[in-house]
């Protein structure tokens, strides 16, 4: 059941999830089926497909982290989250990935992570991407942006394929970004949400957990304020209730806050930290776009927004040829605008239905961390590294290439100081441009690793199992504890991470 | 540089104390040129921004979007008065940062730009110029500054319905009840 918390509450349970994305409606899910008494706290507000009105200025306020703005400290990075019940799969694109077999190796090799074979987790890949439905993008579905990547590509001898994704019954709307509307993801919020609700598992929406409680070694519970719903779009904002005390007295929590919110939680609580490596660690993925100008409409927001990648560039190919890979993606005209280049916003916006776009995501070496202010909210600090700066001008020009085989009239980078890229001579251009941290817009939509998982208490925050070296009976299921950025979009590796933690944790 | 760092300390100090003074005069000129300048009134009623702070962003967002052949200004579509609604709920650094930066953007003028006059007194060529010294300064400071007062902008405008009509943007498939 949703509970609405009108006074001061005191409860117990047998386990406490604390959010509801990718990990945390998982392990919710396979709990609360497995009889125990689960407790689930979300920040954000319970919303579904009649909640989204498909307007940008209303749904990056209503479903995501900070109303959107959530960035590093120098803002050079913005980081899109969600926050609502249902998490970031909430506004992702659907793309459905496994963990890649050289990144798997990486954690067995470097991290000790010796369960983490291919074998030891296809059961675990299996049920989420059953439980997903997931499948393979077919190509009567790639929207016209799309065709844009797999024409320069296919000319320039670049192979590209379309992703597997967990929608059914697309009405290839394309506002996946702002929910669905037709509750056609099936994912968190559709499937293993109401699966959990359906075991018993009591939800709390607008929950903040303000300290995880901690004797003698064990976890206990967790203390939360409970606010009033924030207002729907258009409505004049009623005078706000004083956040009501939460107290839920559990042996078990899960955190899956979130690669950002999940070490805040524990900085916060000053638990699980004593080798100081809370926080630390963390890898952004970061996103550089190119777009290119095309004669011929393209009207990119038109279908599935992101249905086309590249396999030519993955890490196995070294620092200077690889470690990213390149995606279509397109967006609704605010955040795109924020994107754009040079002064000319007219002039560019203007251009909007000839517009096509891709990005590069990047395998980052690059480490930053998660750290608290003074009112305990959470700080991105975040450096990209020459490495990754190299491998994001190696991206641009690959995707210059390709826009200007698929016939483009020109392209540009996201740099401030607009670039013009009409023939392949002028992809020189960019060993010229700036790249550094405020020169070109960057997004960040994968952050990881801020807790990392690890055989050795002294280097990482949580065992095999995802619970906690030092506090028994707190585990963390969310991206924060990957040990190193898998390359490709996360969402399937935090379903089967936590689907493992959850199902090990039962027995 | 190790040598120079070892050799002459004290004409390094020097420089730099002097530097800094002639920065403080710079800001002071600029801040008391007019004596206190009075700013007009907003046109909305604000949440997070004083007058000043506003009639900042204003001069600022319209600089960025101007107004075109079928476009609205910023101003005209109401963008300053949204990004006030907004800062007024975002955490509290985040409005406290850009306000910073609206006043840096203001008095800022005569360092960054050797104009003796503040932002909202110059041209809209003025305040172009102005603004893409910004973009490409070699302070990261600044840079930071531009991006995230065009990020504001940009969204802010063209989330906005009434900006679509201009870029050919049909619009959601749910109609606003």
């Amino acid at each position: 059941m949703i509970v609405e918390v009108t006074r001061n509450l005191e409860e117990s349970a047998d386990a406490v999830v604390i959010g509801t994305g990718a990990g945390g409606s998982v392990v919710a899910a396979l709990l609360a089926e497995a009889n125990m008494k689960v407790a689930v706290l979300e920040a954000g507000g319970y919303y579904t497909g009649k909640d989204f009105n498909q307007r940008e200025g209303d749904m990056l306020a209503m479903l995501y982290e900070e109303r959107g703005a959530r960035a590093t400290v120098d803002s050079s990075i913005a980081v899109l989250q969600a926050r609502c019940v249902g998490g970031t799969p909430v506004i992702n694109d659907c793309i459905c990935f496994r963990t890649p077999p050289e990144v798997l190796k990486d954690w067995r090799d470097n991290h000790g992570l010796d369960a983490f074979t291919e074998a030891e987790l296809l059961g675990h890949f299996e049920a989420v991407e059953r439980d997903q439905k997931v499948q393979k993008l077919p190509q009567s579905m790639v929207n016209k942006n799309d065709t844009i990547l797999q024409r320069g590509a296919k000319v320039k001898g670049i192979r590209t394929d379309t992703f597997m994704h967990n929608r059914e019954g697309c009405l290839q709307s394309g506002f996946c970004k702002l929910g669905c509307t037709f509750d056609r993801k099936v994912n968190s919020l559709t499937v293993y949400v109401p699966r959990a609700l359906q075991a018993g598992a009591r939800l709390f929406p607008f929950a903040t957990v303000e300290r995880i409680l901690v004797e003698n070694g064990r976890v206990r519970g967790i203390e939360a304020a409970v606010r009033d719903a924030d207002p729907r779009p258009g409505e004049i904002p009623p005078p706000q209730n004083p956040p009501r005390r939460l107290l839920i007295r559990a042996p078990r929590v899960f955190l899956c806050a979130g690669t950002i919110n999940t070490p805040q939680i524990l900085l916060n609580s000053r638990v699980a930290n004593s080798n100081g490596r809370v926080g630390q660690g963390l890898a952004l993925h970061p996103l550089a776009a190119c777009m290119g100008v095309f004669e011929e409409e393209i009207k990119g927001y038109a279908g599935i927004p992101q249905c086309v990648y590249t396999h030519d560039f993955t890490p196995e190919k070294g620092d200077t040829e690889g470690g990213f890979i390149i995606e279509g993606i397109f967006s609704r005209p605010g955040l795109l605008a924020s994107a754009t280049p040079g002064l000319g916003l007219h002039e560019v916006m203007a251009l909007y239905n000839h517009i096509s776009a891709f990005y590069a995501q990047v395998r980052d070496s690059s480490r930053g961390s998660v750290s608290v202010n003074r009112a305990g909210r959470p700080l991105i600090e975040y450096t990209i590294n020459q490495r990754d700066w190299a491998k994001i001008r190696h991206a641009h020009k690959v995707m210059a290439s390709i826009f200007l085989a698929a016939g483009a009239k020109w392209v540009s980078t996201t740099h401030s100081e607009q670039v013009y890229i009409r023939t392949e001579k002028d992809i020189e251009k960019l060993d010229r441009m700036p790249y550094r941290p405020n020169s070109l817009s960057l997004f960040s939509a994968h952050p990881q690793g801020s807790c990392p998982m690890g055989a050795d208490p002294r280097t990482s925050v949580v065992d095999a199992s995802g619970q906690s070296h030092e506090v028994k009976g707190l585990y963390l299921a969310d991206a924060s504890i990957f040990p190193s950025p898998t390359g490709v979009n996360p969402m399937i590796t935090v379903n089967t991470l936590a689907h493992r933690i959850a199902t090990l944790a039962i027995k | 540089m190790s040598s120079f760092v070892d050799e002459r300390p004290t004409s390094r100090r020097r420089f730099f104390r002097t530097l800094l003074v002639v920065i403080a005069l710079l800001v002071l000129i600029n801040l008391f040129r007019l004596g206190f300048v009075s700013y007009p009134e907003a046109d909305v009623k604000l949440e997070c921004f004083t007058d000043k702070e506003y009639a900042v962003l204003k001069a600022a967002a319209d600089t960025l979007l101007p107004g075109a052949a079928d476009a609205p200004s910023a101003s005209a579509l109401g963008v300053p008065g949204s990004i006030d609604k907004f800062l007024a709920t975002a955490p509290p650094e985040l409005g406290a940062r850009f306000k910073q930066l609206l006043m840096m953007l203001e008095h800022g003028t005569t360092i960054f730009g050797l104009k003796f006059r503040r932002f909202t007194e110059l041209s809209q060529g003025e305040r172009l110029a102005y603004l893409e010294k910004w973009m490409n300064s070699d302070l990261s400071i600044q840079r930071q500054g531009f991006m995230g007062l065009k990020k504001l902008v940009a969204t802010f405008y063209y989330v906005n319905p009434r900006s679509w009509q201009a870029i050919g943007y049909p619009g959601p498939w749910v109609k606003q009840a």
